[in-house]
């Protein structure tokens, strides 16, 4: 009486508005807990994809969406190109560039590349809110304002979406979580009006990450088993087809996508789990007309039938091409050393490694212990959608322990379960905290024979959930101060006098290569530089992040890893004017080219053209990969080895150790006094990270300079 | 033809017959990458009749590169006059020089002329590697070039250092250090007009060889206080090109190696400018340095990477600076008074340059003086944050410009005072709008259909309301029940007491009489609703069994309270008592049962 006295609002009221306000303050730690390194550093994109998508982004802004489309850049690849408009999932940079525009005709006059950087801690919000109406929908309001706090703080989810990393991942789990939703909402509704929301949500989800995949495959599993565990239903059936119906079509308008919804095996499980459908629906109305003996006869035969039909055409079909083989994205996914074995490209990516049981809890902490609670609690009350999100916890944690990227995926599932748990403990002890105590006529406190100490050990559990709950945001926070919120770009050191260094030294280079090289000039790097070689440099480049061309790689690959002589072959076969490495050995930055240069060996073996590439070379006798006198031979004459290295036997690195002192080998390196041949060097950064070498042209005569 | 001769001869006997250079001393400058020449003419007119005019021609072989020229008097002790300067002939250089008192017949007068030339200096070799040193050729003239007759001369040149490859010798110069004296010598005595002899000097020079290819500055006004100025600038390194590698390890462990390359230039900024960003187009640039002194703010700037010749950069950096300081107003008429051009970094020359003034929304009456002739480009709109129509920009453009053109020019314009509140007002509109179309939307009934039973469900939860605040009547009722009950206890005024409390119960009578009038509203009102098929009452059940159980608390403590107070009045408290426990519940009971009823019906 009293609130309602105060604030003259009734509880339906006061409920809505602590609803909308829990829900608030999430958006607004999901976005400002994102924020680390902007305050840190500056407004800055992170990493290596998102500085393409800022490229992009801004083409698109700038000369229209027909002619980002049509857009054939020849900046990369050269001297291949790429076809921009169909290579890419362009949601991203169209969310982007819409955001722009808007605000732009609203005379908000935000620069690109704020609206890129602040792109995915917006979405981030997003996604709590649509976390707070998934879980709604499966369980109640109660755990879904904790899932949406949860995963306004999850590390798995921050990884992807800090300022600064504009990647697909940033919108994607906005777009998958929409989607799920909204494919609850019309299974509980059986509405078409709902499916075909879904299936739009569906096609944003399709237009900004491949990750769709495992959307088109959850969805049908989730009907499989409701068909299995006899839970099938017209509502189920209304929302399948129109979602599969719609969504695939829509999928197929993004030209990447084109006809793999219906070609390929990765979108199979959808299509036949849509022809079950029918069949069972078919059989279920026949049932309700034949007489069950008829009805035997018919379902034995059809069955055999059916069978051996489907069978040989998926067969003619894998084989006459018209179906994709399997590719080996999806068999890493299966099994995980299928990629290691098989493809070293796709191995080389340090994220598409299996998950570590640490990762696990450094990426959701009480998350990985309160997630078999929401489980035990979805079973016990099982329903349709529950059904749902049990499958969706299951596939999603089996898919993030084969590949550390997908931990992204599993992040939202463990925040919703966790919380469907957390929820379920909270509300049963809650309840016995406000037990009110009774007294018998002498005064003497009764107490519940049955129950003792029911209202210590409701207090005891709510603080415990209350100081895990805390502890885990403190978690979260720490986790996202301390590792997911560098750039990259720009790395930061603590001085010997605690002061902070900052090394800016890829800038210092692609802002020289900018400035002061020819406009047309060629730089071969290995490719994970070269989306910021474009887009920062905006030099032509050999080979970059999209992986696409593996011969390509290949022969950069090769380049670096044979001797100056052959490398120069090669170089003047790719018309390179200047070759960029990086180098971390002055300064103790780790992830240079000479750790990375096995990668390069493996890859550069791969082709034909490279089989006289061994990567047994590259090794002592005793199969160590050293850089010291010790190492090999092979390796101390390789372009890269000569590259890394030019010079650097004269410079003393640290204390009481000899000149050419590795800091990340910790080695003093082999092969000390060389000079180069083809090449000179034509920039080196202040702490050597980046060193630049120009190719030198033919001499008078015409002849190779060895 | 013959005419023309004559005429020619004419003009030139004028000319030369009168005035005379009696004696000039010039000192040349060459230790930066500008060519500084500032020369003393002690100028006699020889002729019978006075002149208020000279001719002044730069050296032909210079003309082009001319960047800032001024003739002035004086200056020890009193102020400098500078004299006015009228081009005659644009692409000779020809000026002609306006005597500020006329000059009579037999006197003379004493001026110094200062001239600083751009890029008369050219590197040579052109290509250096990098331990070398940079040399520099100048190309002069050993003789001062005029169109009068020069009695005596002297020419001082000046190097940055004693490495010289070699000199003319002409006149026999001295060379003390770093300095060349051409003077004492019969060469420089009584050298006829316009005659030249060819100079040249060959010297090292590891001064910064920077220019600034393009410089655009902007200024954006606000009358809020603030002025924004952002200068972006494109830097080039003229001096002789880079061959070969650059070698990092040299660089670092070679003191003289790279001696040509630029590492760091100061620029100087306002001693009011805070904010100070220092960007390019991939960010922001972390190695930079401020010093904040009492009449400047000194900005180190560091290039992302040295400059070596031939190496270019892009930068753009900006501050903010409080406007009383530059913008002076009465009533509607404003004036901004500011530097055209800024300081960038010593020795500075600045090959294309662009202003840009941005006013505030709404100026009108747009009026300009400026130190120096500058373009006036077409004006352009701005629009930014809270605009409408678009702030007015102003664009001059200017070629050539040195240390000398930093120098303050005026733009006056008028601005209503009221505009002021556009701002802030736009963004109250904008709120409104959307708080109102929220309001909008929440309370008005946009359904196709219609909905009976939320439309019940609202009438019921309005009758509630209305229960729910007679029932806070009543409860006051109790309250003033209880505190008259205390004060006849204290005070044992009897008639006081029964007085309010039949006030008291009257009130509470009218109380308990309209909850019972809007109950029964209440009750046909449900009654309705569960005829045309029920109204949910799921979410006011709970309501309404949370309010017993307050209620039931409240009566618990109240009761209780009333048992203590009970020892003295036994009888009111206890009538008190049952009376309204009574009524209570039985209101309670009545409500419920009702809700019950409908939601059973409705079920």
């Amino acid at each position: 009486m009293a609130r309602v006295g105060i604030w003259r609002m009734s509880l339906e009221k006061q409920d809505n508005l602590l609803k909308m306000l829990v829900l608030a303050i999430c958006c607004i730690l999901a976005f400002s807990v994102r924020l680390f390194s902007v305050l840190r550093f500056e407004s800055v994109i992170h990493e290596f994809d998102p500085y393409f998508n800022y490229r992009t982004t801004r083409y698109l802004a700038e000369k229209g969406f027909y002619d980002f489309h049509n857009w054939f850049d020849d900046t990369a690849w050269y001297p291949l190109g790429r076809i921009i408009g169909g290579t890419i999932y362009p949601g991203l940079m169209v969310t982007a560039a819409t955001f722009y525009n808007v605000l732009h005709f609203f005379n908000i006059t935000i620069d690109i590349r704020n609206m890129c950087v602040f792109l995915a801690p917006l979405f981030s919000s997003f996604t709590s809110i649509v976390t707070y109406h998934l879980t709604k929908e499966l369980s109640n309001s109660g755990a879904g304002l904790i899932a949406a706090a949860f995963m306004s703080v999850v590390p798995g989810y921050i990884s992807r979406s800090v300022a600064g990393s504009y990647d697909n991942e940033g919108i994607a789990i906005f777009c998958m979580l929409f989607t799920y939703f909204l494919w609850i909402k019309s299974v509980k509704t059986g509405s078409v009006f709902w499916a075909i929301l879904c299936s739009l949500a569906y096609f944003y989800m399709v237009s900004s990450w491949g990750g769709y995949v495992f959307l088109i495959n959850l969805i049908p599993i989730h009907v499989l088993a409701c068909i299995v565990t006899g839970r099938y239903s017209h509502r189920i059936y209304t929302a399948y087809t129109t979602v599969y119906c719609v969504g695939t079509i829509l999928s197929m308008q993004i030209s990447f996508v084109g006809f793999q919804p219906v070609q390929t095996s990765e979108h199979m499980g959808a299509l036949g789990v849509f022809g079950l459908c029918q069949i069972v629906s078919f059989v279920t109305y026949l049932r309700s007309k034949l007489s069950p003996s008829h009805f035997a006869i018919l379902w034995q035969t059809m069955l055999y039938l059916v069978g051996a039909l489907f069978v040989g055409a998926v067969g003619f079909l894998t084989f006459s091409g018209k179906i994709a083989p399997w590719t080996g994205r999806f068999y890493s996914l299966l099994d995980p050393s299928y990629a290691k074995n098989n493809i070293p490209i796709i191995a080389s990516v340090s994220e598409h490694q299996p998950t570590t049981w640490s990762s696990f809890y450094f990426d959701l902490q009480m998350l990985v212990f309160m997630f078999p609670v929401g489980l035990y609690v979805c079973f016990n009350k099982l329903n349709d959608y529950n059904l749902f999100i049990i499958l969706y916890g299951v596939t999603s944690m089996y898919f993030a322990a084969v590949m550390v990227r997908l931990m992204l995926v599993l992040a939202p599932v463990m925040c919703i379960l966790a919380s469907i748990g957390v929820n379920h403990i909270l509300k049963t002890y809650m309840k016995n905290l406000d037990n009110v105590v009774v007294k018998d006529k002498k005064g003497r406190v009764k107490t519940d024979n049955t129950y003792p100490a029911k209202n210590e050990i409701a207090t005891g559990v709510v603080v415990m959930m209350t100081v895990f709950l805390s502890l885990f945001a403190t978690h979260s926070v720490w986790v996202t101060s301390e590792a997911y919120s560098s750039p990259s770009i720009v790395l930061s050191a603590r001085g010997g006098d605690g002061g902070r260094i900052i090394f800016d030294d890829f800038r210092e280079a692609y802002y020289w290569l900018r400035h002061n090289t020819p406009e047309n000039a060629k730089v071969m790097s290995w490719w994970d530089y070269g989306y910021q070689i474009t887009a920062m440099a905006n030099r032509t480049i050999l080979v970059d992040n999209n992986t696409w061309n593996n011969t390509h790689i290949s022969r950069v690959g090769q380049a670096m890893a044979s001797t100056e002589d052959k490398a120069y072959e090669i170089m003047r076969e790719l018309d390179v004017d200047y070759v960029l490495v990086i180098f971390g050995g002055l300064t103790g930055y780790s992830s240079d080219d000479i750790n990375k240069f096995l990668w390069m060996v493996r890859i550069g073996g791969s082709t034909d053209r490279g089989a006289h590439i061994k990567e047994a070379d590259y090794y002592t006798p005793t199969g160590e990969f050293r850089v010291d006198a010790d190492g090999s031979q092979v390796l101390q004459n390789c372009l890269m080895y000569k590259m890394c290295y030019y010079r650097f036997g004269q410079v003393y690195t640290e204390q009481n150790k000899p000149t050419g002192y590795d800091r990340v080998r910790n080695a003093e390196i082999g092969n000390k006094d060389f000079e180069l041949d083809v090449l000179e060097e034509a920039y080196t950064t202040e702490h050597w990270i980046v060193r630049i070498y120009k190719v030198k042209d033919l001499d008078n005569r015409g002849n190779p300079r060895t | 033809m013959l005419k023309l001769t004559l005429i020619l001869l004419l003009g030139a006997t004028i000319a030369s017959a009168t005035l005379i250079n009696e004696e000039v001393s010039r000192v040349i400058d060459l230790k930066a990458h500008l060519v500084k020449i500032s020369t003393t003419v002690t100028l006699k007119n020889d002729g019978a009749s006075s002149v208020s005019s000279f001719e002044y021609s730069v050296e032909p072989s210079h003309a082009k590169q001319l960047a800032y020229i001024s003739v002035s008097q004086g200056g020890e002790g009193g102020e400098s006059v500078n004299f006015k300067l009228t081009q005659k002939d644009v692409a000779k250089k020809l000026f002609s020089v306006t005597l500020p008192k006329k000059l009579d017949a037999k006197s003379s007068v004493k001026f110094v002329v200062e001239e600083v030339f751009a890029g008369a200096l050219s590197p040579f070799p052109k290509e250096i590697s990098q331990s070398q040193s940079q040399l520099i050729i100048y190309r002069g003239n050993h003789f001062y070039y005029s169109p009068y007759q020069t009695v005596s001369q002297s020419t001082t040149v000046e190097l940055p250092s004693n490495t010289i490859e070699s000199y003319s010798k002409f006149g026999n110069p001295s060379k003390e250090d770093s300095v060349i004296k051409y003077e004492d010598s019969t060469e420089f005595e009584n050298v006829p007009a316009n005659s030249q002899n060819a100079m040249k000097i060959h010297y090292e020079n590891n001064s910064p060889f920077l220019t600034i290819s393009k410089l655009t500055r902007v200024v954006e006004v606000s009358h809020w206080g603030n002025i924004a100025v952002e200068e972006n600038v494109d830097i080039r390194h003229t001096g002789s090109k880079l061959k070969g590698s650059f070698s990092r390890y040299d660089y670092q462990r070679q003191p003289n190696s790279g001696a040509s390359s630029v590492k760091s230039f100061k620029t100087i900024l306002p001693a009011s400018a805070a904010d100070v960003y220092y960007r390019d187009e991939i960010g922001n640039i972390s190695t930079s340095n401020l010093y904040e002194k009492d009449d400047s703010v000194d900005f180190e700037i560091r290039p992302r990477f040295p400059l070596f010749g031939g190496w270019k950069t892009h930068y753009y950096f900006g501050y903010n600076l409080p406007s009383y300081n530059y913008l002076y107003s009465r009533g509607d008429l404003n004036a901004i008074k500011i530097r055209f051009v800024d300081h960038v970094m010593d020795e500075q020359m600045v090959e294309d340059f662009t202003l840009k003034v941005i006013l505030p929304e709404g100026s009108k009456n747009i009026k300009v003086h400026l130190p120096y002739e500058a373009k006036r480009e077409k004006d352009e709109l701005h629009l930014t944050y809270l605009d409408t129509v678009g702030r007015p920009v102003i664009i001059f453009t200017k070629q050539n410009l040195v240390e000398q053109h930093i120098e303050d020019f005026t733009l006056t314009y008028t601005f209503n005072r009221l505009l002021l509140l556009q701002e802030p007002l736009l963004i109250v509109g904008a709120f409104f709008l959307l708080f109102f179309t929220v309001i909008i939307i929440v309370r008005l009934d946009f359904s196709i259909a219609h909905d009976k039973m939320s439309e019940a469900r609202m009438r019921v939860q309005g009758v509630i309301e209305k229960v729910q605040s007679e029932q806070a009547k009543r409860d006051g009722c109790y309250k003033a029940y209880e505190s008259a009950v205390t004060k006849f206890k204290a005070t044992k005024d009897h008639s006081a007491f029964s007085q309010s409390r039949r006030s008291i119960e009257k009130d509470h009578k009218e109380a308990t009489n309209s909850i019972n009038q809007l109950l029964s509203k209440l009750r046909e009102d449900a009654a309705e609703a569960a005829e045309r098929g029920g109204i949910i009452l799921q979410p006011k059940k709970v309501e309404i069994s949370r309010l017993i159980q307050d209620e039931q608390i409240k009566h618990r403590k109240s009761g209780k309270r009333g048992m203590k107070k009970g020892c003295t009045i036994v009888n009111i408290q206890e009538a008190f008592n049952v009376h309204t426990v009574d009524e209570y519940f039985k209101t309670r009971i009545n409500m419920v049962c009702c809700w019950w009823k409908c939601f059973k019906n409705k079920q």
